[in-house]
């Protein structure tokens, strides 16, 4: 019942900050009709079910991720090739998104340009399936120096290829190669919910978080990440596949094309039911959260 | 007309002895210049001054050509500038060659690519960084030099004319020197080694296991016979060629960059991993990883973000260590220990062994390998040996290098490989598309360090008439090769990290690619690799292993292994894997592999104590067991019971029960059904599946009792079965492997049935490989002579998820 009434107040609390956000920066800027960056998120949901990447496709729309990432301003041309919309948002934001006409599920991003960003690119897979984790992730990106999101907007089983933590291609995965092109450094941060009832260990019934560095190889950035969130946060945090052995995102496309191509800075984060509620409903857990997904990797 | 006749001879001949004075001034105007040593006019001491000839992108240099059938040597180098060099970069360049005749007709023409980079030398015992080739009047470094032999062609060869040709836009300029064999009389060949320098003898000598000083006359004399003469070109300095001026350095103490063993300690940062073997009986370690900065006054300012990974005995140790800001850690009861860094360090490590006293490690190296950078058009050409035309078998490993902080490209430029007869006829061709990943343990040590994939390996069965391999691909990529006689035993070991991947590559031998091949070698440094983690619980969960009876009379044992599983990843594992069902009433789900609606679970009792024990099992309310179980281990059948949930009473004391037909991921007993052994050898009937290779294991378990010690050589031999020839192949079939093992570790297994332990040795895996079409095999297994009371499994390893759990009977 807490949760809920908690739940509820945070999206209050979220619309109000996007609408505030919207007025402040006055017209021009891309809005949703409830306003902020979770609410382009919501509305960008995809009706028209999902439309794969081809391997021959995902050229142009690298080179566009990597044109948005540059600042190329022959990046909203590329898009719109693309057909894609490339708008200024909120919180000197850019979005790149699906036209009302054009809905495919090939997701929706949002960049931020100004100010010294870090070289973060949070991505929410299971945006609907993972409950809260879509708006979760662009209440993080609004209130924290990310430099880029990615959400899904198509339902993850509508289709055989439409789970995109699955898919050799997709717009997420492009965007993911051209982001550690540009940032070979860089944390890429992937967010996940899972049931706890539906665990098969002890330490996965047991866990709010599990983060894993999507291999069994460990990596400085996971261990960090873990490291951080153990001191920021509540309920175990787990470490994969050390302190668990389920949910270390093993199987994802984009972990194991980072791990192949030499990108150690992929985290894979499961979250529990209700930490994730928690952390949708509550800024000050989300400030935990998002100080680590600035400086805890 | 006898007059005019005489007049013209005279003429002919006055000028042959002009051309031929011109050319010998010239050859002595280039000795004395090479012979010239830094005196009293010289500005660089120990350095000699030497001269090349500039080449032109349009305008032809040309050299007079000796006759057909000739060789010449061409010595080239570019320049790069400075800065360019010193950041490891490499210039490119083409040298045009062209013969023509006497009338200017072109006889032959020919193309050869050169890339270099600027080869840095430093003293033997450390020290700044030299130059041994360099300029004093222009900005700009000399390029390590490349030669190229070339073949004079036709009939009445005039000239060779040279020119540069798609010069890489950091090339600034190309210089060449030409050399013609000398030809001697045989008589003058003792002669003129008496009147060579010791400078020069042991110059000549260079590439021989000897020193000059200790040669045969007949290995003197062909030194003397392969001396080269230069040649200079043609025409009018300033008008028809440009000289170059450049200096060498002459000191024997100052040794290529590349070649200088790495120094103490191991390299690690962002990409690669530092990871080490500690010497057995090795209490704790400490380690330290400095920075490696280009200003030292930085390093106090530099902390370094590590993490250490400890192993022992092929486990991984449960606990991560971070280094402290220092850069310093220490672990404890590891056998392998692997350091991660968040920027380039060297790894230095200290041993604590028993005793209160520190011990300086080991000089843990990387251990390096010579592989050649591939070119597009100019081969790295490997000859092929046979024994007595015999297949021989070529194994090639192809590694992307890159830069530091740039990502593994998702697909390579494709390797194209050529077998040539002796005649250099093309047998056939085919293409490669190698699938590459980031290696965490290797990488192209230098300055900058670059980083390396892991190997993509090819693996050819070469009949008697292939005697050359020509290999051709980008230039990110490099080759090694192996190779090894087709009948010759696979000799292994364990290690204790139950790897031996680094074993079973000293069973091929390194093959050195022909003389133009060492231009473009790079030495790589191979980190040591810890096992794949916790490798047994990886193969558990993710292989099915089918299980093999021998030929003959079958007795197997049922062998309790304790393990974690994961039954719902495996569920042909549910009727062999039992979990403890603890005292009380218990609602438990029973699970069948496949789609059957009914199952017939068995309990499982382990009776620790000495005498018989009171048990009593319910299911559902109806009684199952209800009386006294003797000591040792046993099954208790239960009848058929539906899939789903029923209701569990157990009531055992001391008595430790188990159930089957769980779907858990849970720690629980494994039953294994391991074969007797007896003496000498038996056979194992085994079908290949399908065209792929498919990998075994052979598992020996002896009585924990045992006062023999079993260590010694499992031999694996494939009868009756004839690999194919060609190639490529994933993985070859060998047709014996003996394969020292190893104490596995001091678990005990206890036998179903009776009292007994047994403990296993470390298991040993081999391959069929994708050269063996499917069928029936036999494979015949030789154990060490004090393994026949011991038990033996032979398993296959098929990936994936499975639902049917197979034992294979003959």
């Amino acid at each position: 019942m807490m949760d809920v009434r908690n739940d509820r107040q945070g999206r209050l609390a979220a619309a109000c900050l996007g609408l505030l956000l919207m007025l402040l920066a006055g017209p021009g800027v891309g809005r949703a009709a409830d306003g902020g960056l979770a609410a382009h998120v919501a509305a960008a949901w995809s009706r028209d079910g999902y439309r794969p990447l081809t391997a021959a496709a995902s050229k142009p729309v690298e080179d566009l991720f990597a044109a948005i990432l540059a600042g190329a301003p022959s990046a909203a041309g590329m898009a719109d090739r693309l057909d894609m919309e490339l708008v200024p948002a909120a919180g000197g934001l850019q979005l790149l998104r699906e036209p009302v006409s054009a809905r495919y599920g090939r997701g929706v991003y949002a960049f931020r340009q100004d100010g010294d960003p870090l070289p973060v690119l949070l991505q929410a897979p299971h945006a609907r399936s993972d409950r809260h984790t879509g708006a979760l992730s662009a209440l993080l990106m609004e209130a924290h120096a990310l430099r880029a999101l990615a959400v899904n907007t198509a339902p993850r089983r509508i289709s055989p290829d439409s789970d995109l933590a699955h898919q050799a291609e997709s717009w997420m995965m492009a965007l993911t190669r051209a982001f550690a092109r540009a940032y070979p450094d860089a944390a890429i941060i992937q967010l996940h919910g899972f049931a706890v009832a539906k665990r098969s260990t002890p330490a996965g019934r047991d866990a709010a978080y599990i983060v894993s560095p999507g291999h069994l190889d460990d990596s400085l950035t996971a261990t960090g990440f873990a490291q951080c969130l153990r001191a920021g946060v509540d309920g175990p945090v787990r470490l994969y596949p050390h302190d668990v052995t389920e949910l270390g995102g093993t199987t994802n496309s984009m972990a194991r094309w980072l791990r192949g191509a030499g990108h150690m800075g992929f985290v894979h984060v499961e979250i529990a039911d209700g930490p994730r509620a928690a952390l949708r409903a509550g800024a000050a857990a989300r400030r935990e959260f998002g100080a680590c997904l600035e400086h805890g990797w | 007309m006898i007059r005019r006749l005489v007049f013209l001879a005279v003429l002919a001949v006055a000028s042959a002895a002009l051309l031929a004075g011109l050319q010998l001034g010239r050859s002595l105007l280039e000795t004395w210049e090479d012979a010239r040593r830094g005196g009293a006019g010289s500005l660089l001491g120990r350095e000699q001054r030497r001269i090349a000839y500039h080449l032109d992108t349009e305008q032809w240099t040309e050299f007079p050509s000796p006759p057909a059938g000739h060789t010449l040597r061409l010595v080239s180098h570019g320049d790069l500038p400075p800065s360019f060099a010193r950041a490891g970069g490499r210039g490119a360049y083409d040298l045009q060659v062209r013969f023509l005749d006497r009338g200017g007709s072109v006889l032959a023409e020919r193309r050869i690519h050169i890339e270099s980079p600027v080869r840095f030398y430093r003293p033997r015992g450390g020290g700044e960084r030299r130059l041994l080739r360099f300029y004093q009047d222009r900005d700009a470094l000399p390029t390590e030099t490349r030669e190229s032999l070339v073949l004079v062609p036709g009939s009445q060869p005039w000239s060779m004319q040279v020119r540069a040709g798609d010069v890489s836009p950091e090339m600034r300029d190309v210089h060449l020197r030409v050399y013609a064999r000398e030809i001697v009389n045989p008589g003058r060949l003792d002669y003129l080694w008496q009147r060579l320098t010791q400078a020069e003898r042991t110059q000549l000598a260079a590439d021989l296991v000897f020193p000059a000083e200790l040669l045969k006359i007949s290995e003197q004399r062909n030194l003397v016979r392969n001396r080269w003469r230069p040649l200079g070109p043609r025409g009018v300095e300033g008008r028809d060629f440009r000289l170059t001026v450049f200096y060498t350095l002459e000191n024997s103490e100052l040794v290529a960059e590349r070649d200088i063993p790495a120094s103490p300690g191991l390299y690690a940062d962002r990409g690669v991993r530092a990871a080490f073997r500690l010497p057995a009986g090795t209490d704790a370690v400490g380690i330290r990883a400095v920075p490696l900065v280009a200003d030292p006054a930085q390093s106090s300012a530099r902390t370094v973000r590590g993490l250490l990974r400890a192993w022992q005995d092929g486990r991984l140790l449960p606990v991560l260590q971070p280094l402290d800001s220092a850069g310093r850690g220490r672990v404890s009861g590891a056998s392998l220990v692997e350091v991660l860094s968040d920027r380039p360090v060297r790894v230095q490590v200290d041993l604590r062994q028993p005793g209160p006293e520190t011990v300086p490690a080991p000089d843990f190296r990387p251990v390096t390998l010579a592989a050649y950078r591939l070119h597009p058009r100019e081969p790295v050409i490997y000859p092929v040996h046979h024994v007595a035309a015999e297949p021989t078998l070529l194994r090639l490993d192809v590694r992307a290098v890159r830069p530091a902080g740039t990502l593994l490209p998702a697909t390579v430029p494709p390797v194209q490989v050529r077998l040539l007869d002796a005649n250099d006829a093309v047998l056939e061709t085919m293409q490669l598309q190698p699938g590459l990943e980031h290696s965490l343990y290797d990488h192209l040590p230098g300055q900058p360090v670059a980083m390396l994939s892991e190997a993509a390996r090819y693996h050819w069965r070469l009949p008697a008439d292939v005697r050359r391999v020509e290999v051709t691909g980008g230039p990110s990529l490099l080759v090694a090769a192996y190779n090894r006689p087709a009948g010759l035993a696979r000799v292994a070991g364990m290690d204790a990290g139950g790897d031996d991947d680094a074993i079973r590559s000293r069973t091929w031998f390194v093959l050195r690619p022909g003389h133009d091949g060492e231009a473009r070698r790079e030495l790589l440094a191979l980190g040591d690799r810890p096992p794949r983690l916790d490798r047994r619980r990886d193969l558990e969960s993710r292989y099915l292993w089918e299980d093999f009876a021998p030929r003959g009379e079958s007795l197997t044992r049922g062998l309790l292994e304790a393990r974690i599983l994961d039954t719902a990843r495996r569920p042909q594992t549910l009727p062999v894997f039992f979990v403890r069902v603890p005292d009380g009433v218990h609602r438990l789900r029973l699970d069948a592999p496949g789609s059957a609606g009914v199952v017939r679970p068995q309990l499982l009792f382990r009776n620790p104590a000495r005498r018989a024990q009171p048990v009593r099992v319910r299911v559902n309310g109806r009684p199952v067991f209800d009386g006294r179980l003797p000591p040792g281990q046993g099954l208790l059948p239960m009848g058929s019971l539906p899939v789903g949930p029923h209701r569990f009473e157990v009531e055992a004391g001391g008595v430790a029960v188990y159930l089957n037909h769980r779907r858990v991921q849970d720690e629980g007993l494994l039953i294994r059904s391991p074969e007797r052994m007896g003496a000498g050898t038996r056979r194992f009937p085994v079908h290949k599946m399908a065209a792929a290779a498919e990998s075994f294991s052979v598992r020996l378990y002896r009585p924990a009792d045992a006062e023999v010690n079993t260590e010694g050589v499992v031999r694996v031999r494939l009868v009756g079965a004839a690999p194919a020839a060609g190639g490529p192949f994933d993985a070859l079939t060998l047709p014996e492997h003996r394969i020292h093992v190893a104490t596995g570790d001091d678990r005990r297994y206890p036998v179903l049935g009776t009292r007994k332990t047994y403990t296993g040795l470390e298991p040993v895996y081999f391959r069929l490989g994708d050269d063996l079409p499917a069928g029936h095999y036999e494979l015949e297994i030789g154990w060490p002579e004090g393994a026949r009371d011991g038990l033996v499994l032979v398993s296959r390893l098929l990936p994936g998820d499975y639902d049917v759990i197979r034992v294979l009977r003959p």
